[in-house]
């Protein structure tokens, strides 16, 4: 008869575990596996809040996490890891009291911190597996390049709209995020959850199948998504997979002869922030703008003019001020004639959106399409809740 | 020929879809596929492109370096990244 070494378990972990113990492909051994493992979550957002939950939930050992939010109510709708007692208070913070009312035996790192090129490598040393829950292109390229350094699996998703993908990178001779994307995408053509939103349970699906392959890793059951990409799409309820390439032997940063060995400059190299904020864009003239004080008084003094709200019609729906003409920016050249019989060129034009971006880019069309009287609100909606109506929505 | 649009691809289109003249080779696809769609022309250079469901370099060849040929049935799928979370 063979002899087995007795568990390490206690009663305890053994009553509290039990039903993945049942499981064959987890068993006592794998448990013990799990107790003894470190993960690194970075983001306590929308995927994140899953991946925490159930891998402390698990018994995963040591959970870091790095986020340098502080937790907004907009955030609630999808980042169940928090509560609304918590609401401005640091995310690490909020998502660590939550885990530790859950399983106290888990340990939890906090960084409330950006990740960037100074800490990463120091941060992530400490850890067996990183999983990317970031919300940004800068730090998942980032996140890449140092898991690639440091030789540590990448369990990474992303989730926007009704859409997600998921990706298990620089694991097992798969690749690594640059083989795939070698580029980043330029500035503005990326969406954020921001502006494009995201329905909470897309989040919580993709960020529930990244603990999965993060407990598959850790056990040593092989992993599903290694060389392929799942790609999740809610509004049909489809998965897909994709088998995608092996390790890319001309990775810049994987391959077999690398041109990237150390960390570089994320936010030069995407030319965009590590945050999912929208900037703010100067593309007028100061002469071609007004602010949200000269706005309030030409209405009030009843000044003649038409008022353009070039917000998408999801947006418009939402909350608008009175007597808005409203024209989604995509739609503006198709649909200039709706404005035209405002008869534009008689009074002023005030162009609005939400924050102030493509109200000056509807700016500039008005004027190559002849109508010169026009100006943008700078700030938008947002600037106009923030200093006029305290009272007017924002979203 | 049939290519589906997921993610970003999806929203700057309007569209989960494109019907595409029948074509031979991954850069006539996408040139096809730019002109039914100019405002792809920018992320298109970021996007992952699937013949049936398996990666294709955006020049056309697959993982092991070989150019493939496309037929009418294949499923060709445009994939941007996914960077919201």
């Amino acid at each position: 008869m063979q002899k087995k070494e007795k568990t390490t378990l206690t009663n305890e972990e053994i009553s509290r575990y039990s039903r993945q113990l049942l499981l064959p492909c987890i068993g006592t051994a794998g448990q013990e596996k799990i107790l003894k493992s470190s993960v690194l979550v970075v983001g306590a957002g929308g995927l994140g809040s899953p991946v925490l939950l159930y891998l402390a939930a698990a018994g995963i050992g040591k959970l870091g996490i790095i986020d340098y939010d502080n937790l907004e109510t907009s955030n609630l709708q999808r980042q169940i890891v928090h509560s609304e007692k918590n609401v401005g208070t640091p995310k690490v913070e909020s998502a660590k009291s939550t885990i530790q009312n859950l399983n106290s035996n888990t340990k939890v790192e906090t960084y409330n911190l950006l990740i960037d090129k100074s800490n990463a490598m120091d941060i992530i040393k400490e850890y067996d597996i990183v999983v990317d829950a970031t919300d940004n292109v800068a730090t998942r390229y980032l996140l890449n390049d140092a898991s690639v350094f440091l030789k540590k699996p990448l369990v990474s998703a992303g989730a926007l709209r009704m859409d997600g993908q998921l990706t298990v990178y620089n694991y097992n001779g798969g690749p690594c995020y640059r083989c795939i994307f070698p580029t980043p995408p330029p500035a503005d053509t990326v969406t954020n959850c921001n502006d494009g939103g995201v329905l909470g349970v897309i989040t919580g699906i993709m960020g529930s199948i990244q603990a999965l392959e993060v407990l598959k890793i850790v056990t040593g059951i092989e992993s599903s998504y290694v060389q392929k990409m799942l790609l999740f799409d809610g509004l049909t309820g489809s998965f897909r997979q994709i088998k995608i390439r092996p390790r890319n032997p001309n990775c810049p940063v994987c391959g077999d002869h690398p041109t990237i060995t150390e960390l570089i400059d994320y936010v030069q190299f995407c030319g965009a922030g590590a945050h999912d904020k929208t900037p703010n864009l100067k593309i007028l003239d100061d002469k071609d703008r007004i602010t949200v004080h000269d706005y309030k008084s030409i209405r009030d003094t009843e000044q003649h003019h038409v008022l353009l709200d070039v917000r998408e019609t999801v947006q418009f729906n939402i909350c608008s001020l009175d007597n808005s003409l409203h024209i989604p920016y995509a739609n503006l050249h198709k649909q200039l004639d709706i404005l035209k019989k405002e008869n534009p060129n008689e009074h002023p034009v005030y162009v609005v959106c939400r924050r102030g971006n493509d109200s000056q880019l509807a700016v500039n069309f008005l004027k190559e399409s002849g109508i010169e009287n026009c100006f943008d609100i700078v700030g938008g909606l947002d600037e106009w809740a923030a200093k006029i109506d305290h009272g007017f929505p924002t979203y | 020929m049939k290519v589906l649009f997921f993610a970003g691809a999806k929203d700057v289109t309007n569209s989960t879809f494109a019907e595409v003249p029948q074509v031979q080779s991954v850069p006539e696809l996408l040139e096809q596929l730019v002109a039914l769609y100019p405002q792809l022309s920018p992320i298109l250079p970021t996007c992952m492109l699937a013949v049936n469901l398996e990666y294709v370099e955006l020049s056309g060849k697959d993982a092991d370096g070989n150019e493939i040929r496309l037929k009418e049935t294949d499923e060709i799928a445009l994939i941007p990244p996914v960077s919201g979370g």
